[in-house]
Order: structure tokens, then C-alpha cells, then sequence
């Protein structure tokens, strides 16, 4: 009996996280023109897709900027947390604190309070201006990933390095970063994640000129919506999918050797 | 001061500090003819006037609702999870966390094509033979997406609680005569508060500063994130006052904040997240 509960409860969780998605798949095959009504089956959308260019340029200032955005805020944050885990007391504490504004901070806040210094610095809003807000909302997460790591760090085998004749940098190289590496992988992946999925921040940020998707669907949400829409959502659905079966089947011996 | 972390403390004060103060800054400085000047007018105006009080409140009112709904929802849902055999519950955890990862926009742009007047909804409705209801446009729609969007934001920090929780305990109070309903109210509900406490946080935060949701879903209602939005983006262009009501919300959360992290402290089992 429980377990048949348990069965439904979640057969009606995912019912609902995945029936707009899979309305939203439908009606991407639509031949019609709204998300009303399903009249016939075809793939228009999909090569309109190709040639409704707005979608397309969105997209792809989306990748460009998490790419850039996440590549930088693990080199800064990777920094950052190396050099709090040198701080003792009063400083460690003050830098642990601000660093940890921007992810206690409402993102409405964090975005307005950058928009107000790129404005007030009289920086035009667009990608410059948006690469930077990105930069600064992720840099916490790295420090937050990393840090955890350089504790555990092992002192001795860097100053084994130093005894074997290794310079500073090499014995960093070939010592902690090997070491540091799981942290500050996953310090990237998260700031990819958060700057793909980011609108509040990005609608502040960014002007005109260099539009992401969030921002150009939501300009779209106030006239009719394309069903180029549900087509590229569709993609990227699939894509998203297939990523996240491959690292699971490729993180399975882990995860299995981990329980033993 | 080190040298070395000159770069980190100058990056911060830039970019974290700085902006913060300009917040600040523009709550309290007027730019007049006669140059910049002080003035109180911005804040008391947020605090004043009665339809900004009201819109506060409703704010708070419906994210206090999404965070329970929330929370009724994902409680069953983590610990459900955390019982799951590990193969299959890999593949569940897939699921749950596969709509995340599609754009915030997309998720709700779908979920309203769902709960249109003449949406998947109202169409099976009518299918079967049943008078349709009316949800885009309402309340109802705003909780909906808050849930659609952070039920997420509560389920893991209770299903990683849940995970590290002793079984042990549990069959120990099994074995000491315990049933079910007990075992559950006297060990596995104590022992995944700090869980509950950061799932809350991180539901209720976005909750109730987002200005997306109500305005996709329900365009009627403002939320303390349209008011904000407004002031910045919107015809009612007033940096000074989207200022003042950013201040007052900043301060509001970190007395929400104090509060919860004090009764986190009491049960000293863990930290957010």
C-alpha cells in the first residue's frame, strides 16, 4: 500500500513538472500558428527557427557570454579563494561575509545595484556591461566550491615538492592544483548554469544592442509568441538530455564504487 | 593588509561594495538643479504611501503561500527520493533537475500555454465534459509558477539532509518500540529541520523579489519586484525611489535572515545547504 503511494506521489510530480514541457514539444511540430489549437503535423517552425535569426543571435550571446562569464569567474574565484584561505581572523571573516553578498542578496538588488555603477561610470549597457554583472554573480559560487577543497588540501606534500626541488609555481601546479581541480570544476559548472539560466540580472545589465534569450523571449511574451519559441525550446530540451544521461552514465563506476 | 590580497579586496570593494553603496547613495541624494542634495522624501514616500505598503505585503503574502506549497509538496518528494534504490533514484534525480536546466523564461513561457483560458487544461476540461476554470490571471497562477519554478530550491536541501541521516537512529527507535507516525515526528522530522530551513531560504528569497512570474502568469498583481523593476525600466522611471524600496527590502531580509539563522542555530545540526 505505501509503496503504491509513494509510486503515485511521484507519478504526479513529474506529471506536473513535465506536461508543460511536453505540450510545449507538441506544439512545436504544429502546423498551425497558435499554442491553442494542434492542426496538423509538420516541421515549419523548425527551419523558420533558422531563418528567425533574433532566437538564433540570442542564443548564441547566451553561450558566448556563460562561456566567457564562467571561464573568468573561476579563474577570479579560484584566486579569490587562495587568497582568503591565507587570511586569519578579522580579514578572513569581512571577505568571507561580502563575498557572500551577491548570493544572500534578492537578484533584483544585485542587478539594479550594478546597473546603477555601470550607469553612474556612464558604461553603455551591452555585452561588456552584461560580461561583467555575470562575472560578479558567479565569482561567490567559485570561492564557495573551491574554498572546501584548499581545506583539505594536505600541506605537506606541496612542501615535499619544494624539499624535491620543484620552484613555487611548479609544486602549485603539479601539487594543488591536481587537488583543487574537483572544486573548481564544479565552481564552473555552476556559474555555467547560472549564467545560461539568469534574466532578472541580464534585463538590468544589458541593453538593446546584445540581447540573451531570456530577454528576447520575454520581450516576445508581450506581443504573440512564435512557435519558433517551443522549437528551439525543444532543442535545447533535447540537447540538455542527452548531456545529463552522458555524464550520468559516465559518473555510474563512481557513484558505485563510492557505496562500497 | 597582505600585499597580495590587494586585487581580491579591490575587486570586491568595486564590484560588490560600491554598487551597494550607490543603492544606498541613491535613496538618499537627490540630483536637483541646486547640485546633490539629501533628502528623506524617497523612503518615506516607499514607506508612506498606502499602495506601496499594500503591494509589499501581497508580496510577502504570496510567496509565504509558494514557500508552503512548496514545502507540503517537496517534503514527501525528498524523502521519497532518498528512499529510492540508488540506480533508479539517479535517473529520478535526472528528471527533477532536467526543467532547471532549460531556460527560467522558457519553463514559465510553457507552463502558461498549460493554464490558459483555452490551454491544455481548460481543453481537457471541456474534453470530458466539465465547465472550464479560469487560472492565467489569477492568484492561483503566480503560486503555481513560484512552485513549477522553486519546488527544486526545496526538495534538495531536505533530500541531502535526509540522506545523511543515521539509519541507525531510525531502527533503534524502531526497535525500542516505535511506530512509523513516531519514528517520523521524534527522528526524522527534528533531525531534517536545518534541511527544511535552507530549503525555505532559498524558496522564499526568489519568491518574493521575482517580478517575472506575476507578470507573465497574472499581469494584474505587482509584487514588490515590479515596483523595483518599474522605477529602473518601466514609464515610472525613478532611479532615487526604485532605490529607496530596494533599500527597505534589503533590510527586511536580513532581519528575515537573523531570524532564521537563530533557530537554525538552535538545532546546530548543519549548515545552509
Amino acid at each position: 500500500m505505501m509503496k503504491f503511494l509513494k509510486k503515485f506521489y511521484l507519478a504526479i510530480i513529474f506529471i506536473f513538472l513535465y506536461s508543460p514541457i511536453f505540450v510545449m514539444i507538441l506544439f512545436s511540430f504544429n502546423e498551425g500558428k497558435t499554442r491553442a489549437k494542434f492542426t496538423g503535423f509538420s516541421f515549419k517552425w523548425y527551419s523558420s527557427l533558422f531563418e528567425h535569426d533574433i532566437l538564433l543571435v540570442s542564443l548564441l550571446n547566451t553561450l558566448l557570454v556563460a562561456t566567457i562569464a564562467s571561464i573568468l569567474a573561476t579563474i577570479i574565484g579560484t584566486f579569490a579563494a587562495l587568497t582568503i584561505s591565507k587570511m586569519r581572523n578579522f580579514n578572513r571573516s569581512l571577505s568571507l561575509n561580502v563575498i557572500n553578498i551577491p548570493i544572500v542578496n534578492p537578484e533584483i538588488v544585485t542587478g539594479i545595484s550594478l546597473m546603477l555603477l555601470f550607469v553612474s561610470f556612464a558604461l553603455p549597457l551591452g555585452f561588456f556591461t552584461l560580461l561583467m554583472a555575470h562575472v560578479t554573480f558567479c565569482v561567490p559560487y567559485v570561492v564557495l566550491s573551491v574554498l572546501p577543497k584548499i581545506k583539505q588540501l594536505n600541506k605537506s606534500t606541496y612542501e615535499a615538492a619544494l624539499d624535491l626541488g620543484a620552484s613555487p609555481p611548479l609544486a602549485f601546479r603539479k601539487v594543488v592544483l591536481p587537488e583543487l581541480m574537483p572544486g573548481i570544476l564544479s565552481g564552473f559548472l555552476l556559474s555555467f548554469t547560472l549564467s545560461l539560466d539568469d534574466f532578472i540580472i541580464s534585463y538590468f545589465t544589458t541593453g538593446p544592442g546584445f540581447p540573451t534569450l531570456s530577454i528576447t523571449i520575454n520581450t516576445m511574451t508581450k506581443r504573440s509568441i512564435p512557435l519558433t519559441v517551443n522549437a528551439l525550446s525543444t532543442i535545447i530540451f533535447i540537447i540538455v538530455f542527452i548531456l545529463l544521461l552522458l555524464i550520468n552514465i559516465k559518473n555510474k563506476p563512481n557513484i558505485k564504487l563510492g557505496k562500497m | 593588509m597582505n600585499r597580495r590580497s590587494l586585487p581580491l579586496w579591490f575587486w570586491m570593494t568595486f564590484f560588490i561594495i560600491l554598487p551597494l553603496a550607490l543603492i544606498i547613495f541613491f535613496a538618499f541624494f537627490e540630483k536637483t538643479t541646486e547640485g546633490v542634495v539629501f533628502s528623506t522624501k524617497f523612503i518615506t514616500t516607499a514607506i508612506r504611501n498606502p499602495d506601496y505598503m499594500r503591494t509589499m505585503w501581497y508580496s510577502i503574502w504570496i510567496a509565504l503561500l509558494s514557500t508552503v506549497a512548496c514545502l507540503v509538496l517537496g517534503y514527501p518528494l525528498a524523502m521519497i527520493l532518498s528512499t529510492v534504490k540508488i540506480k533508479l533514484r539517479n535517473f529520478m534525480l535526472i528528471l527533477f533537475i532536467l526543467p532547471m536546466w532549460m531556460n527560467f523564461l522558457i519553463r514559465t513561457y510553457a507552463l502558461m500555454a498549460i493554464l490558459e483560458d483555452n490551454g491544455t487544461i481548460n481543453s481537457m476540461l471541456k474534453f470530458i465534459g466539465l465547465p472550464t476554470i479560469r487560472i492565467l490571471g489569477t492568484d492561483w497562477a503566480i503560486i503555481i509558477g513560484m512552485v513549477y519554478n522553486f519546488l527544486p530550491f526545496m526538495v534538495f536541501p531536505i533530500y541531502t539532509i535526509m540522506l545523511k541521516i543515521d539509519k541507525g537512529i531510525i531502527e533503534a527507535a524502531q526497535d525500542l518500540g516505535a511506530n512509523s507516525l513516531t519514528v517520523f515526528s521524534k527522528v526524522i522530522l527534528p533531525l531534517s529541520i536545518p534541511g527544511i530551513i535552507s530549503g525555505v531560504m532559498m524558496v522564499f528569497m526568489p519568491a518574493v523579489t521575482t517580478f517575472i512570474i506575476p507578470q507573465l502568469l497574472n499581469n494584474k498583481s505587482w509584487t514588490i519586484g515590479t515596483l523595483i523593476e518599474m522605477q529602473f525600466k518601466g514609464d515610472a522611471y525613478n532611479p532615487n525611489l526604485g532605490s529607496a524600496i530596494s533599500l527597505i527590502l534589503m533590510v527586511l531580509i536580513v532581519i528575515g535572515m537573523s531570524i532564521l539563522n537563530k533557530f537554525d542555530h538552535e538545532h546546530e545540526a548543519g549548515g545552509i545547504l
